[in-house]
């Protein structure tokens, strides 16, 4: 393999980490701060895909011009907020009660209500709304075509990584989000209303998995079921990141977008296989994850 | 064991063995396939209700049972081809424990989502090996299953299917429940109870609870085998879809629909599951939507399950008659 080769996998894979990460931050603080381990969440990042294209279509038929495709984004992760306003009170509110297994299920059972909710509106053939892909356009690089709207994905979760670090180490919201994660009891004695705490971050949460799956779709395609592959990863990229820590959450989804990345290009056979085997081996030797914190003997 | 208790069990028995003669061939297809899983969701029910721990990836010993009978009919087998169902069976309790011993040492480590979440690890790398080694397993395609003889008798495919199998199945449901109500009663099943409750009490109190956390997990992986090897010749076929982490929900709603702190529960909510899913098949394909819709309702307004609703509310319904007569 030459080095120009070598590029273009890599880019290839930070694409693919890009989007776990956008998916598996969100789960982190679900569960960080609310014990919900939300399989919903792949469902989500489905119906920010499917709405884009919903959105993007209408606008092309309607003729307006490329500029108005990328407000599509961001409407379509409004979209799966304005989903979560009605999920919120009446399933999630109920779940935070509950215990770790059963607001499993329940978000499980979320997952395929949304799966074929689409299937429902949308079909079972992949969507595909590439104006803004095409309008961006291909660039050479090292002597390989690359399309260019993969840096706007770059960019977009660069920005995402960085800004969500701010807001946890600079703002005083991240902090005391972060002091009810680590105890709950001792943050609502000193005042944080924590009911208002969980909607807050559930809403941040979902509005990062919408985004997520518009900005994808462009280069993508939305498809039946296209959420179920990405949690699964998702999960893995939580555990072997260790669960609490965005510097975690970003390395280690580099870390499987890489490995799949070569594993697609080397090793085919063994390409999913390997994700999993990093995950078991993480689990073993380090069931805290690479930046986790140290359970306590209650939490084992 | 009460006196009810063998009336209701033997009055269930010798209905079992009269419906094929009375229900339709494909009703009597499908009531086989749900005592398998049956079978399956019971031996789970010892992992999730007794123990307490929440496993996302037991579709791993159904595919791994059900592969071990695929690849023990091959015609690649030459001369070791094996087509006696009792040897299947056996050899697939051994693959199935196996496994489940090598994966459970590892997996009991944990609780919680990350036991939930190993496992699922687990079922996720097998189904890619059975999905991306084509060469050995068939990849998407699958394997076929033959058809096996019983007891050194091998009979026609329909005979076998809609009629035969079914005794056959009913009989190893009959033994292998007995076998689970044996041990839950057992000083095992209680103590399994007791780490359910409280782990660090049960460890104070001399329980072993790794060890026996590792023996559910065990046996839970023998049912799952037991369940896997016998749905295999009904099915015909085997394809990795058998083992996902989509599969191994099914296992756990199987628990919760039924109720997963109750021994019927789980046998219950198999039949509840199995036999809705196939109905609802009949006439939408939009069967997911309404698992999730009873998931979430189950989840919140029932999460005892059909059977722990039914033990609340009976003896309040017997004992307001009893009041009433007064």
């Amino acid at each position: 393999m030459d080095t120009s080769t070598a590029v273009i996998i890599i880019l290839n894979g930070l694409f693919y980490a890009f989007s776990l990460f956008l998916i598996s931050i969100g789960l982190n603080m679900l569960y960080g701060l609310m014990r919900i381990l939300n399989i919903a969440h792949g469902g989500l990042y489905a119906i920010g895909a499917f709405s884009t294209w919903a959105l993007m279509n209408a606008a092309t038929k309607a003729g307006y011009p490329i500029y108005v495709l990328w407000l599509c984004i961001p409407a379509g992760a409004f979209v799966v907020g304005l989903i979560g306003f009605f999920l919120e009170p009446t399933l999630f509110r109920r779940l935070y009660k509950l215990r770790e297994e059963y607001s499993l299920l329940a978000t499980f059972g979320l997952m395929l209500v949304f799966d074929d909710v689409l299937r429902m509106i949308f079909g079972g053939s992949p969507l595909s709304a590439n104006q803004l892909y095409n309008w961006v356009g291909v660039e050479t690089i090292l002597g390989n075509a690359y399309p260019m709207y993969n840096f706007v994905i770059y960019v977009f979760a660069a920005s995402v990584a960085l800004g969500l670090w701010a807001f946890f180490y600079r703002t005083k919201m991240g902090r005391i989000l972060r002091g009810t994660a680590q105890d709950r009891e001792m943050s609502t004695c000193l005042g944080v209303n924590a009911s208002i705490l969980y909607t807050q971050t559930f809403f941040l949460t979902i509005f990062i998995v919408g985004l997520g799956g518009a900005i994808y779709l462009p280069a993508t395609s939305a498809y039946s079921g296209m959420g179920f592959e990405p949690i699964v990863l998702s999960f893995a990229v939580m555990i072997i990141g260790g669960l609490g820590s965005l510097k975690g959450a970003l390395v280690a989804a580099s870390i499987i977008g890489l490995v799949r990345a070569f594993g697609i290009a080397l090793i085919p056979e063994l390409e999913l296989a390997v994700v999993f085997l990093i995950l078991i081996i993480t689990l073993i030797f380090r069931p805290r994850g690479l930046f986790g914190k140290k359970f306590t003997r209650e939490e084992k | 064991m009460k006196l009810y208790h063998v009336v209701a069990l033997v009055a269930g028995l010798v209905l079992a063995s009269l419906l094929p003669l009375i229900l339709p061939k494909y009703y009597t297809f499908i009531f086989a396939v749900t005592m398998c899983f049956a079978i399956y969701a019971l031996g789970y029910s010892i992992i999730l209700g007794r123990t307490g721990l929440l496993s996302f990836g037991h579709a791993l010993y159904l595919g791994v049972a059900a592969y071990t009978v695929a690849f023990l009919m091959r015609p690649e087998m030459g001369a070791f081809r094996i087509f006696s169902m009792e040897l299947l069976l056996i050899i697939a309790i051994g693959t199935s424990a196996l496994v489940g011993l090598g994966v459970g040492a590892i997996c009991i480590r944990y609780t919680r989502i990350f036991f939930g979440l190993i496992n699922l690890g687990f079922v996720m790398l097998w189904h890619s090996l059975l999905l991306k080694l084509y060469y050995v397993t068939g990849g998407t395609d699958g394997l076929p299953i033959y058809i096996p003889s019983l007891f050194g008798v091998t009979f026609s495919h329909e005979i076998f299917r809609t009629f035969i199998f079914y005794y056959y199945v009913l009989g190893i449901f009959a033994i292998t429940t007995y076998i689970m109500w044996r041990i839950y009663n057992s000083p095992l099943g209680l103590a399994l109870k007791a780490i359910r409750e409280n782990s660090v009490r049960a460890e104070f109190v001399g329980i072993p609870i790794g060890r026996y956390r590792l023996a559910a997990y065990v046996i839970s992986a023998i049912y799952a085998g037991i369940g896997g090897a016998l749905w295999a010749p009904l099915n015909g076929h085997v394809s990795p879809d058998v083992s996902t982490w989509l599969t191994s929900g099914d296992v756990v709603l199987m628990n919760i629909l039924g109720g997963m702190y109750t021994f019927t529960g789980p046998i219950v909510g198999a039949f509840i599951f199995y036999n809705l899913k196939v109905q609802i098949m009949h006439f939408t394909t939009y069967w997911s939507f309404i698992l999730g819709i009873s998931a979430i309702i189950f989840v919140l307004l029932f999460p005892g399950g059909v059977m722990g609703w039914v033990s609340k509310v009976m003896p309040k319904l017997v004992k307001k008659s009893y009041r009433q007569k007064a």
